[in-house]
């Protein structure tokens, strides 16, 4: 069994007075990709943005329960270092008003990275890591928002990985993407998954089929079942997961 | 049968294009009249000259009142840009989300609806008055200060908010602090709103003349040499000029410079303000 | 490969209470603007009592025996606003409803930058247009021995408020959702029965907002109605009389008052009705008018 990065336990939260998650109670192991899936609105994003504890940016939120991260909880943790562990990838490909380079330096800078040196190796490194490397390595000098899509994608998982994070939390990465660029993105992520905690939020069920180790489904702000992908799609437990996985609903 | 309504709505059309077509008749014909008037009287020398003749501003120029309304602006603007500025700040990257700052958009609104006269009564009270600064340069640029302040806080807000609150989010969740991504992200993205509203601030200081008539203006003084002696200012030149019977010709003409001034201003603000929204949009 | 420091930011936090303390410094000025006018002004309430300053009708205050009431001036300016609105209110309503559905795209892009402009034009100058062609006007063409009047101080803070109507009633109709549009006319019905029937009906508060912001500016516009208004101080029985609004007896007499006086007091005085009228009308609008969160509209 592989080690724990993140563990919720009994995990509630709510937009005022709206419950978007219940008594969720969930791991996330080491080298692992796992997908949620689940109709939307079902508060995946929700869980996703717990984790990264970004979802406390926004007003109204609230939570309780208790997440985990390597076996402490995260409330006790400063937030801006929760959320340089735990990074996260939004649906909508970001790229930040700056160089290419300077997109992955971002938080680095911040963070106190300032030998030239190290900056160069950081960016090469984490470039190369998303396959990224090879289409920019000559314009990296060049406002980011000249990237595609897919791009920008890519450019925005190498800025997470910039800060050496533990989890990486992808939240449909590929839903505004097409087919081609939507491949680059998942060969990448299966390879980062050597190295890190990886979950992804998917309404692609292929994807998370193609992609994932893990699966787990909500419902309404529940979890219903989770398990290891095969099993969640070939011989669920719950009937509701079965109508889901087969289409019936979702 | 149901009968359309083609008469009716042509009419409701007809009228809507007579509208705009008078609004913007009246407009122009503002502009106009007054470049017709006043374009003719308008030299270099009438820029660079001091008032003359008699009575004093019956001939010669406007420089005194040129240059004592620059100094009133600047001023005004030195005093009110930073409080502005962090208070946009605050406004929009901090306190967005709580209940007290709902209080304060309500006083930030009632402060820009304080009638500027009011605000001239204030600062000659204070300042003219307690402080003894007598009618002055300073007690000018204050009154103008206390009056852009509101303006400057609710365009400089505009600028932030402007920027993509993507990219505000995507820079959170890597875990920078709010003054780091505030610094490399969201002002370097903003400036050219937040220079826009310093502009458009100086435009609406630049024509104000209730305030300062109570608190700084003199109808003839030289070029400003001390914060606490009275100052021409081109506004209140202008209402002497006409008021006191001076010359019409004069003050058709020191209008004229007004309006080219603050025009160009105005202009070059909304360029600015354009500009970013382009850039954003693009 | 390198080395990740966690940052205390003690930077962050300092900052971030720098622009705490700094934005409620700047807005509790108000709070001090307040006490400012009310402390200056404070023995003439008792001396004189709210009531009868505001409903006063002579204003004496140097006089042997001090008179003291704004009744005139407080009409004055009230009539001088109200006439502006009820003269910028349906062209600039008109004038935005073309604007925001009726105008072709390339005139939208020549009048609203146009408009934008024309609100930096300084009253001083409309003050001063007004009085050399306006009041001339009245003068030759009804041959009055002053064209001076409330009416035509009206006439003047229309055509100043006009922009910030039409600017302010044009972001209401467009912040109405475009699907109502789409909806309606996929029923057959005609543009300007949408406009009427559903687009204004739903942009009302926007609207109606636009309108009561343009009351307080024009209440307390000075420039205009100093140079217009005629500077009376009898109480005025029609839209044709002259008057001496709020703002003007401040900005004409307090220059001549000396400070300490009753005279002084009393301005101080009729600065606090004044503030506290748009004011009022300002807390009116933000609880009642504009949404939440709604952004403060400068002017």
């Amino acid at each position: 069994m592989k080690d724990v990065v993140i563990e919720l336990k009994n995990f509630n939260s709510r937009y005022g007075k709206q419950e978007v998650l219940q008594n969720i109670s969930l791991t996330f192991p080491h080298q692992t990709i796992t997908a949620i899936i689940g109709p939307s609105g079902c508060g995946k994003t929700t869980l996703l943005r717990s984790i990264n504890r970004s979802a406390e940016l926004e007003s109204g939120y609230s939570c309780t329960g208790d997440i985990l991260l390597s076996g402490a909880s995260m409330f006790n943790m400063n937030a801006y270092s929760v959320r340089r562990q735990v990074g996260m990838v939004f649906q909508t490909p970001v790229a930040l008003p700056l160089s290419i380079r300077q997109n992955v330096l971002f938080a680095p800078r911040y963070y106190g990275l300032r030998q030239r040196a190290l900056q160069d190796d950081l960016v090469e490194n984490c470039l190369r890591k998303v396959a990224l490397w090879e289409e920019v390595k000559d314009r990296l000098h060049k406002p980011a928002s000249q990237l595609s899509g897919g791009q920008k994608q890519r450019l925005a998982i190498a800025r997470v990985l910039a800060v050496k994070p533990r989890v990486l939390l992808l939240d449909e990465p590929c839903s505004s993407l097409d087919p081609a660029s939507t491949e680059r993105v998942e060969e990448t992520i299966r390879g980062l998954a050597a190295e890190l905690c990886i979950v992804i939020v998917t309404h692609n069920l292929a994807q998370a089929r193609r992609l994932a180790n893990e699966t787990a489904f909500m419902l309404n702000g529940q979890l219903i079942e989770t398990g290891p992908t095969e099993n969640i799609f070939s011989s669920p437990k719950h009937e509701k997961t079965r109508d889901f996985v087969t289409g019936l609903f979702g | 049968m149901m009968k359309p309504r083609h008469l009716l709505d042509r009419l409701f059309i007809l009228s809507l294009w007579i509208a705009a077509l008078i609004v913007i008749t009246i407009l122009a014909a503002i502009i106009l009249y007054l470049f017709s008037k006043g374009s003719s009287f308008i030299s270099l020398d009438f820029i660079l000259d001091r008032p003359q003749g008699s009575p004093l501003g019956s001939a010669g120029g406007v420089m005194p009142a040129i240059m004592g309304t620059i100094w009133l602006v600047l001023l005004a603007l030195l005093a009110a840009g930073f409080p502005a500025l962090f208070t946009a700040i605050y406004l929009n990257e901090y306190g967005s989300q709580r209940k007290s700052s709902r209080i304060m958009n309500i006083l930030l609104q009632s402060m820009a609806s304080v009638p500027s006269i009011i605000t001239g009564l204030f600062i000659y009270a204070l300042c003219v008055v307690r402080l003894g600064w007598g009618i002055s340069l300073l007690a000018g640029s204050m009154a103008l200060a206390l009056m852009i302040f509101p303006v400057l806080v609710v365009s400089i807000r505009e600028a932030l908010r402007s920027v993509d609150s993507q990219t505000r989010l995507a820079a959170a969740a890597l875990g920078v602090s709010k003054t780091y991504s505030l610094r490399r992200i969201i002002l370097p993205q903003a400036i050219p709103g937040i220079l826009a509203a310093f502009l458009l601030a100086m435009g609406y200081a630049a024509g104000a003349t209730a305030p300062i008539m109570v608190t700084a203006a003199a109808i003839v003084a030289p070029a400003p040499q001390s914060l606490f002696q009275p100052v021409m200012a081109l506004p209140y030149h202008l209402y002497i000029l006409f008021n006191e019977h001076v010359s019409m010709q004069q003050a058709y003409a020191t209008a004229l410079v007004l309006l080219i001034l603050l025009l160009s201003i105005n202009a070059l603000a909304l360029y600015l303000r354009s500009w970013q929204e382009r850039k954003q949009a693009g | 490969m390198q080395v990740l420091k966690f940052k205390s930011d003690k930077v962050d936090t300092f900052l971030g209470s720098l622009f705490l303390v700094t934005a409620w410094a700047s807005v509790l000025l108000l709070a001090a603007l307040l006490l400012f006018l009310l402390l200056e002004s404070w023995p003439l309430w008792s001396r004189v009592g709210v009531l009868s300053f505001i409903s006063g009708q002579v204003w004496l205050p140097l006089s042997a025996v001090p008179q003291i009431g704004i009744a005139p001036m407080l009409v004055s300016t009230l009539w001088v606003a109200a006439g502006a609105l009820v003269l910028a209110a349906p062209l600039g309503l008109a004038c935005a409803a073309f604007l925001a559905e009726f105008a072709p795209a390339p005139l939208t892009a020549v009048m609203r930058p146009v408009l934008n402009l024309l609100t930096g034009i300084p009253s001083v100058v409309y003050g001063f247009l007004g009085a050399a062609v306006l009041v001339r006007f009245f003068e030759v063409s009804f041959d009055l021995p002053s064209g001076e009047s409330l009416f035509a101080a009206s006439l003047v803070l229309a055509i100043m408020v006009l922009p910030f109507i039409v600017a302010n009633s044009e972001i209401a109709l467009r912040s109405v959702l475009n699907d109502y549009r789409h909806t309606s006319l996929a029923l057959g019905v005609s543009r300007p029965y949408y406009v009427m029937r559903i687009l204004i009906p739903a942009a009302r508060k926007g609207i109606i907002a636009s309108m009561v912001l343009a009351f307080g500016r024009a209440a307390g516009e000075t420039m205009a109605v100093l140079m217009m208004a005629g500077n009376t101080m009898f109480m005025p029985g029609s839209w044709f009389n002259q008057g001496e609004p709020l703002p003007a007896l401040i900005a004409l007499e307090l220059g001549s008052a000396s400070p300490g006086s009753l005279h002084y007091q009393a301005l101080f005085a009729a600065g606090l009705v004044l503030l506290v009228l748009v004011i009022l009308v300002n807390i009116l609008l933000s609880s009642f008018l504009l949404p939440k969160g709604n952004e403060v509209k400068p002017f």
